[in-house]
């Protein structure tokens, strides 16, 4: 079947050259590799690009054949002109304002390429072709950098080299698999000098950087919190970051991912405060501030690395209390770690914290009152029963149990899809609907603290996570995420309090995956995810973790390669290394080896390759050399085949076939098909004479 | 000559003319006793076109080959005996007046035969010499602003003392590469020289030898000459010889263009020979020590004559395959 449909494809006339016009003659099996290298080319973007344009790329796929089978000929050039501006109309329109974006530029390739295929009259268009391929196969990266997207590039670039081989084969190849097998093989073996340019090549910060649009809304925290205006919080199972403890690791109920905190109450909503005279620290100022001086730990420090999942957001996930250990990292006032620039790239970071501490023991009269405001009207209700119960309890921290007590003895839910809540929010929620997420109790707790005069906050972030037993990590998804309160009490500093926990105590112990798992909403978007299926099979969890196993080392040893791991790949090999050194020596490295190897080619007198059967008989020659009977120079091969049968009787009819068949092929006029076929035979000839023998 | 035999054997010869040369070659064995090999070349030289130098003592049996050859195809024959005082006119033919008619008419020389014997070639003056090469190169002769063409097939064995001989013009380089090979007889061994003084008188031998090729067969084999294939490998392997020859250190001129040509018809005609339209090593091999002999002058030695081992270093130092 496979063979009538390539045969179909080889199809083609002998046509006449014209004289005059040299038309390139691109050898049979190579169209059969460009189309795939294209097809497999398009594939993956195919979901993104609307859908005129694959079946744009299909008709000129399509085209190109009836071209090469010499049907039509090559279109003329107000033909190509017109197609060329018809199809740029057709992008403008089609992207619009996001002509600039990569999805479009992806698409201008595609078609491009694709389009490329109706001109290719010479060799060097289907070069052309062949590397806009490779180009555009890199440009898939962009989007995913998973583990099967980088098997199917690596397929693909293995077609692609194999359509680069075919154009260099001549007409006697005519079994496409041989090539593919032929590129193979040479791919093998570009494998070290891959892994050696991978560990070495000099790691330069991009020039220019992707527009991207990832910021499609459902992953990862914002920076503002409203729950009464969710009604069915979906929550996806996205990695949101992967922890490797270095030290030991903490209990579960304690793994408090600490993001940002929300200072600022509406009323509804609660956002961060934007600070005007906002104090940030770097690693080398952290002593320079008394609030961090007098940070009191307690105990032995968590240490962990974290890999963090791009955000757009400018924070990082950090245990209470962190201690700065990365220069790229700073720290706010209420101890909220970030970065520079917004997240746009998997970002890896080594931290420290101290589960046990005391903050802020003592704190200004401006950060007490910020974090005590609440609107002056609304949520009367509330606040009466605030201060009422606050009147009757002994102290704050009877306060704050009478609270968490309320919420247990009552009856509260935990769900995912709540009732929206009216306009005194904080009211409808205590007295009225009482089914609520994270974020209902994070923030009526926080309010009823306040109300009392306690200063309280909201902190949001992820609880828990996924403790992976195959890599000892633990894998932070965006189901996890989490909100909770922090109060400052008197002589105790700050404290966290999680109001969850008392409505819902499974949720802090065992995850939120075991809480919702029966809950409509819980990943309702992962459809087609192996997560749906966790609880189901044990098996199936085994496999999940496994797989998350290969593919947090795929991205903390392949994908996070930077300078960083580069440089410290060089401090474990050298001593005294700096990033200057290394790149000189790199470099001096580079020039040297480029500089020894041209100098070595071009000191070689230029040699004529053997071909291949005359390679195939020389092996079998030093075969017999190595058995004692070597050729002598001059010996031609029918007199040397007497000599060995004269020596070695045994092997007389062997030697005297695959003589015959050398000097058949070597010297006798052949058509093509017969010589592949008797190339073959010979080699075959002589494999099974060296296995015998 | 089983080694030909076991060679894959190409239909597009016809089989007859085989058998015919199979057959000539052993009605010439007869005249000549032991000499096969020597029988084979001058075939392969007569077939190729090209004329042949026949380079021995007195009385090896020279004069006898040519006799054979010509018999063998029924060729008709004319042999010159080279001295020192021939003209070019006694090769070529005079014009002379005719009283009867009151014309001048053109009475051919010697020349104008299939088969020609120019016996003792270095014996005559250079300029008869050169009379005999240009008639040999032209394949015709101008006398008295006419051009006259010499039958087909022409073919001229020119035979010569070693050159230390004494009253001699040795023909010059140039002059001998017109020449396809060169020759030597060689004494018979022993069986064969026993046998040759128990026969009879040589001249009935020759006398009653059998035709067994014509003077068509030759023109048909010539013909087929250049359908006889060539690969790469192959030609990669006389340019390495050619090559060979020319490095400046071994011999004081390589081989020229022609020569490397005739390297290459005499192979492939000696392919044809043996049934097989492509050559393959074993021809080359088979014709270079006649083919180079002459073309070639060792640094080292400054008589003209290459000996032995000249060629036979190109045989043992110059391999099938390149490096």
């Amino acid at each position: 079947m496979i063979r009538q449909v390539f045969a179909w494809f080889l199809k083609r006339p002998d046509i006449k050259v014209k004289s005059g016009v040299e038309i390139y003659r691109m050898p049979r099996t190579a169209l059969i590799w460009i189309l795939a290298s294209l097809t497999s080319v398009i594939i993956p973007h195919m979901l993104r690009m609307p859908v005129w344009l694959t079946l744009l790329c299909g008709c000129c796929i399509g085209t190109s054949v009836l071209i090469f089978q010499g049907r039509i000929s090559h279109p003329g050039s107000k033909i190509k002109t017109s197609i060329v501006f018809v199809v740029l109309f057709a992008i403008v329109t089609q992207y619009g304002r996001d002509i600039f974006s990569t999805d479009a530029i992806v698409g201008v390739l595609v078609v491009g390429i694709a389009l490329k295929l109706l001109e290719m009259k010479k060799k060097q268009d289907v070069l052309m072709v062949i590397y806009l391929c490779y180009f555009t196969v890199l440009a898939e990266f962009i989007y995913s950098q998973s583990i099967p997207v980088a098997i199917y590039m690596a397929l693909t670039v293995l077609v692609i080299t194999s359509a680069l081989m075919s154009i260099t084969q001549t007409e006697e190849f005519q079994r496409p698999m041989r090539t593919l097998k032929l590129s193979g093989i040479v791919l093998l073996q570009s494998i070290p000098l891959m892994a050696i340019l991978f560990l070495i090549f000099p790691r330069i910060a991009p020039l220019w950087s992707v527009p991207m649009q990832n910021s499609n809304g459902i992953t990862g925290l914002s920076d503002e919190m409203s729950p009464g205006d969710i009604g069915d919080l979906t929550r996806s199972g996205d990695l949101a970051f992967r922890v490797e403890f270095s030290s030991e690791i903490p209990p579960y109920s304690q793994l408090y991912w600490r993001g940002i905190t929300l200072e600022q109450f509406d009323g509804r909503e609660w956002s961060r405060r934007r600070f005007r005279n906002a104090q940030y620290l770097g690693v080398d100022k952290q002593e320079l501030y008394p609030w961090f001086r007098e940070i009191r730990t307690l105990g032995e420090p968590v240490r962990y690395n974290v890999i963090m999942e791009p955000t757009q957001q400018s924070w990082v996930f950090t245990l209470m209390v962190p201690q700065l250990t990365n220069e790229r990292l700073f720290m706010r006032r209420e101890f909220q770690v970030g970065t520079q620039r917004p997240i746009n790239q998997r970002m890896s970071y080594d931290a420290t914290s101290y589960l046990d501490h005391i903050v802020d023991l003592e704190m200004s009269r401006g950060m007490t009152n910020n974090n005590l405001s609440i609107p002056e009207s609304g949520n009367e209700q509330s606040r009466a029963f605030a201060e009422q119960m606050y009147a009757e309890a002994e102290s704050d921290e009877d306060f704050i149990n009478t609270i968490l007590q309320y919420i247990r003895n009552n009856e509260f839910f935990y769900t995912l899809s709540p009732s929206l809540l009216g306009e005194n929010a904080i009211d409808d929620f205590l007295f009225n609907t009482r089914e609520g997420f994270c974020e209902h109790y994070a923030s009526t707790f926080t309010y009823l603290m306040r109300a009392a005069g306690i200063p309280a906050r909201v902190v949001t972030g992820y609880q828990g996570g996924e403790f992976n037993k195959y890599n000892d990590t633990l894998i932070v998804r965006q189901y996890d995420a989490h909100a909770w309160s922090e109060v400052w009490l008197e002589g105790r500093g700050w404290v966290r309090v999680d109001p969850t926990a008392a409505v819902a105590p499974g949720r802090i112990e065992f995850g939120s995956q075991f809480t919702f798992q029966e809950d409509e909403g819980f990943l309702d978007d992962e459809v087609f995810s192996l997560l749906q299926f966790r609880s189901s099979s044990l098996l199936i969890n085994d496999l999940i973790l496994r797989m998350e196993m290969i593919d947090y080392a795929w991205n903390r040893f392949v994908l996070n390669y930077d300078q960083g791991m580069q440089f410290a790949l060089f401090s474990r090999l050298f001593e005294n290394v700096n990033q200057r050194k290394v790149l000189l020596s790199l470099l001096v490295f580079m020039f040297l080896f480029t500089g020894l190897t041209a100098f070595m080619v071009l000191r070689k007198p230029i040699k004529k390759a053997q071909t291949p059967v005359n390679a195939l008989y020389l092996k079998f020659c030093r075969f017999l050399g190595d058995n004692g009977i070597n050729r002598h120079s001059g010996e031609a091969p029918m007199i040397y085949s007497e000599r060995v049968a004269a020596v070695q009787p045994q092997w007389a009819t062997d030697v005297a076939a695959i003589t015959r068949l050398y000097m058949e092929l070597a010297f006798n006029k052949i058509s093509p098909e017969e010589r592949l076929g008797k190339t073959h035979q010979l080699k075959l000839a002589i494999r099974k004479f060296q296995v015998i023998n | 000559m089983s080694k030909e035999e076991s060679l894959p054997v190409s239909d597009i010869a016809p089989r007859k003319i085989r058998d015919k040369i199979e057959e000539a070659v052993s009605e010439i064995s007869n005249v000549i006793l032991g000499k096969e090999k020597q029988i084979r070349l001058s075939l392969c030289c007569l077939f190729a076109g090209g004329h042949l130098l026949m380079e021995d003592k007195p009385g090896m049996g020279k004069t006898t080959l040519s006799q054979a050859l010509a018999n063998a195809f029924g060729l008709n024959y004319s042999r010159i005996q080279f001295t020192s005082d021939l003209l070019p006119a006694d090769i070529l033919g005079v014009t002379i007046y005719d009283q009867s008619n009151g014309e001048f008419s053109f009475h051919q020389g010697p020349i104008f035969s299939n088969l020609v014997l120019a016996d003792e070639i270095n014996r005559t003056t250079p300029k008869t010499q050169s009379a005999l090469l240009e008639a040999m190169e032209e394949g015709q002769v101008s006398i008295d602003n006419k051009t006259m063409v010499l039958p087909r097939p022409f073919f001229v064995i020119a035979t010569q003392n070693p050159v230390s001989f004494a009253g001699t013009y040795p023909l010059p380089e140039s002059q001998l590469d017109r020449f396809l090979m060169r020759l030597q007889i060689g004494y018979p061994d022993p069986a064969a020289e026993r046998e040759l003084l128990n026969n009879r008188d040589q001249r009935e031998k020759i006398a009653g030898m059998k035709q067994s090729l014509n003077a068509e067969d030759v023109i048909q084999i010539s013909n087929q000459i250049p359908e006889v294939h060539t690969t790469d490998t192959l030609l990669d392997y006389v340019q390495r010889i050619v090559a060979y020859t020319r490095q400046d250190n071994l011999f004081s001129f390589g081989l020229s263009p022609r020569g490397a040509m005739a390297l290459t018809r005499s192979a492939r005609t000696w392919a044809l020979m043996h049934d097989r339209m492509h050559v393959i090593p074993e021809d080359v091999q088979m014709v270079l020590p006649a083919v180079v002999d002459h073309r070639l002058r060792a640094i080292s030695d400054a008589s003209g004559r290459s000996s032995e081992s000249y060629y036979q270093r190109l045989l043992n130092e110059v391999d099938i395959f390149s490096e």
